[in-house]
């Protein structure tokens, strides 16, 4: 599922007939219905809606997979520190984590995205800054049981550094755990970038973005469903896929863990 | 006036803003019930230029003369006025009986004083410019602004000498800018005196919190007994286009405005024909362009970006409410030159503009516009027009206030989507307000300056023949046309419902709606 998702997201210019920022069809000032040749109907700007929603998974997916980058690697990067040197590291990295997670995400989001110029880079940097905290908490659990194992006090005592002890000992050992993780928080990613769009924080207009789509088409719901449908379709299609690849990952990892 | 749109009129819905706290339970149906997407950007009649504040302002004070709902000009704090034989002297009686809300009688002294604060540098007012005609204006500095023009002989009596002829002196009485304003509260209130108004209105200042809501209630010692007849006006904040449809369906909000996606169903169903008024006011929705950032220095780009929009087509996006535009002035405005024709959608032509400045490839820029629904699909409308000639545009959207305030300044906006709305019947108050150089800072958000146009202005301000004034006025506007500071884009026709309980609401020609002879028929008389 998420194949063909990463397929339609780099193939959008040669599947999508329309382009996605034009007006392409007679009817512009209304919407018109699903209809050949668009086949799932134009939006009031006279555009193709398959073309955008189409286009909208590149922005969708690239985002997902960007952000979700960044949500690893604060996560992971603190996780590794408050579960490796513990004490007052530890202390203060969880109550950081604590304070962060204090807040609904997405309201942190709104209010971080409010406070920059709206652009992809902005929504990298704000869905990051908000969703680390279930990645970092899970490795530092798992940091705290891998460093008490004898192959890392073997190591420690063969006078390795720290930092070689968590790049080389540690940090692989948890990277069954980051990847499901990784694949579990993309859907999350997912859905707070359609949410974000959906509020205007997204990507400015008028480039494609499921969650913007939805928003806009909020005018016409009643005269005009599939601008809203296919959309949200979509969204729905991204989330169920990325969450199928995070049991997908966590069903083999569970599965070696048991063989070994 | 400026103003927004279409819609701008009234919004409604507190919804989930309203804090118990307040105590303030979000409609009150006591009241009439209007709403917005943003806040009035001010109360002080001397600072407020738009249609928002105007609607406001207009409850809370008067002014000598008023508009009836024609547009006739009738006396409000007047009774009376003489007109010498030279039209340069203006003597007015006023009535004895009216009084601010502090208790105060209304006197001649206080007409002078806001007239004069208008004027005063230190107040920043928009208006000065419409009374820079009185005797002795110029010699107002923020020090000392005693203007020798104004006369108060007796405490009910007062006379204006103008410098010269100026036929539209009365009209500008009737503008909010020329309202009585105590100066003892002034004084008190300083900058505050927006949020602490006190006027001799129908109706005085009950609460405003801000970004929340406003709340005005009748003023019992009104001069006119039995006026007004609503126990008072509600109108919250925060209210887009969307909500204020589904509020005014679920009876929670009096008058509303349409979104373009409701449209063709509300003028067919016969259930909303006795719900609904339209107006066609003296009004252009036009893109402004900033004459003095490069690349707008040259015009042969600004013309460009007239060809290359598809004006037809925007006007489909609201359902063929108004008539595209050739010009500056609107259709019904007195001096309206057909001959201004204006710039077809000439997308080749454009292009052909774009590469003779040397601008082949195209360029980039930023248009501003106020955050709406409405104005972000007008504004998507152009974005993909110019695409197609190569100007790329990004869409900046900001609140109603804020964007007022940025395209005044000089270097910051380049391209903004706004409206205009004449304050009364001529040309002048388009051309000479937006177009002089003189009002670069004020009103004159473009910083279009063409010493041509600029001394055709003032002669036309001198002239005495109605007929040569506008042929002035005509060139003026052929002049501009050609320079196009403007992409002229429609004059629009305002439409909005109003709830069945509510009576003797109409829209006005030249101001927001008025509303002090609006009662509800289920709200008791008191």
């Amino acid at each position: 599922m998420v194949l063909l998702l990463v397929f339609i997201a780099i193939a959008a210019p040669w599947l999508a007939r329309y382009d996605p920022l034009k007006a392409v069809a007679d009817s512009f000032g209304d919407p018109f219905p699903p209809q050949r040749p668009f086949w799932l109907g134009t939006d009031e700007l006279g555009r193709d809606v398959l073309s955008r929603v189409l286009y909208g998974a590149r922005i969708s997916l690239l985002v997902a997979v960007v952000a979700t980058s960044l949500t690893l690697v604060i996560g992971v990067t603190v996780g590794l520190c408050a579960g490796y040197f513990g004490a007052w590291v530890d202390t203060v990295l969880m109550r950081i984590t604590d304070v962060v997670l204090s807040f609904p995400a997405l309201l942190l989001a709104i209010a971080l995205a409010a406070l920059f110029q709206p652009g992809l880079a902005t929504i990298f940097v704000v869905i990051g800054v908000v969703s680390w905290t279930g990645v970092a908490r899970t490795v530092r659990g798992e940091v705290l049981s891998l460093r008490e194992r004898d192959f890392v006090a073997a190591a420690r005592a063969l006078g390795a550094t720290p930092l070689r002890l968590i790049v080389r000992h540690i940090l692989p050992n948890t990277l069954p755990t980051i990847l499901v993780m990784g694949a579990l928080s993309t859907s999350n990613t997912v859905l707070l970038d359609a949410g974000l769009s959906y509020l205007g924080l997204g990507v400015p207009v008028p480039t494609p973005s499921w969650g913007r789509m939805i928003s806009d088409s909020q005018t016409y719901y009643r005269i005009a469903p599939w601008l809203m449908v296919f959309p949200g379709l979509a969204i729905v299609y991204a989330v169920v896929a990325f969450n199928f690849l995070g049991y997908g990952l966590l069903a083999i990892v569970s599965r070696r863990e048991g063989r070994s | 006036m400026k103003l927004a749109l279409f819609f701008i009129l009234l919004w409604s819905l507190p919804a989930c803003t309203s804090t118990p706290s307040a105590g303030n339970a979000a409609f009150d149906a006591r009241y009439l019930r209007l709403a917005d997407q943003d806040d009035i950007p001010t109360l002080d009649p001397a600072r407020g230029y738009d249609t928002a504040s105007w609607q406001f302002e207009e409850m809370l004070f008067n002014t000598l003369l008023d508009y009836d709902n024609d547009g006739n000009l009738v006396p409000e704090l007047a009774t009376g006025w003489d007109v010498s034989a030279d039209q340069r002297t203006y003597l007015f009686h006023l009535r004895q009986d009216a009084r601010f809300t502090n208790g105060r009688s209304v006197v001649a002294d206080d007409i002078r004083y806001s007239i004069e604060r208008v004027l005063n540098p230190r107040t920043q007012s928009q208006g000065v410019e419409f009374f820079r005609g009185i005797a002795g204006a110029e010699d107002c500095s923020p020090e000392q602004c005693h203007v020798r023009g104004i006369e108060t002989p007796d405490a009910h009596t007062i006379r204006f000498t103008l410098r010269d002829f100026d036929p539209l002196f009365l009209h500008k009485l009737a503008m909010p800018f020329a309202a009585a304003v105590p100066a003892e509260e002034v004084e008190r209130w300083g900058e505050d005196f927006a949020r602490h108004p006190v006027g001799s209105g129908p109706f005085q200042l009950q609460e405003w919190v801000s970004g929340q809501r406003l709340l005005l209630v009748r003023n019992p010692h009104y001069f006119i007994t039995g006026v007004p007849r609503l126990a008072g006006v509600q109108r919250l904040v925060g209210v887009n286009e969307d909500l204020e449809w589904l509020k005014y369906e679920s009876g929670q909000l009096d008058v509303a405005g349409i979104p373009p996606a409701e449209f063709p169903r509300v003028v067919r169903d016969p259930h909303y024909k006795p719900m609904l008024r339209h107006v066609t006011t003296m009004r252009t929705t036009y893109l402004g362009i900033n004459c003095q950032l490069p690349p707008f220095t040259d015009r042969g780009i600004r013309q460009a970006m007239n060809y290359a929009i598809n004006k037809e087509k925007l006007l489909r996006l609201i359902n063929n409410r108004g008539v595209v535009a050739r010009g500056f002035l609107p259709p019904n405005m007195p001096g309206y030159n057909p001959e201004v024709t204006g710039y077809d959608f000439e997308p080749q032509r454009a292009r052909q503009l774009l590469a003779d400045a040397g601008y082949e490839n195209g360029f980039s820029t930023t248009l501003w516009i106020r955050s709406d629904e409405t104005m972000l699909r007008l504004a998507q409308a152009v974005q993909q027009d110019l695409a197609d000639v190569g100007v790329r545009i990004q869409i900046k959207a900001i609140a109603w206030g804020p964007f007022l305030e940025a395209v005044k300044l000089p270097d910051l906006v380049p391209v903004f989507l706004l409206g205009w709305e004449a304050d009364f019947p001529d040309p002048s108050n388009f051309l000479e307000v937006l177009l002089h150089s003189k009002n670069i800072g004020s009103n004159n958000n473009t910083n279009y300056r063409n010493p041509e146009v600029d001394a055709l202005l003032d002669t036309a301000a001198h002239t005495v023949d109605p007929r040569e004034r506008l042929q002035l006025l005509q060139r003026v506007e052929l002049l501009a046309t050609a320079d196009a500071p403007w992409v002229f884009l429609f004059h629009p026709v305002t439409y909005v419902v109003v709830n069945p309980r509510v009576r003797q609401f109409e829209l006005h020609p030249l101001r927001p709606p008025r509303v002090e002879g609006v009662w509800l028929t289920d709200v008791p008389p008191d």
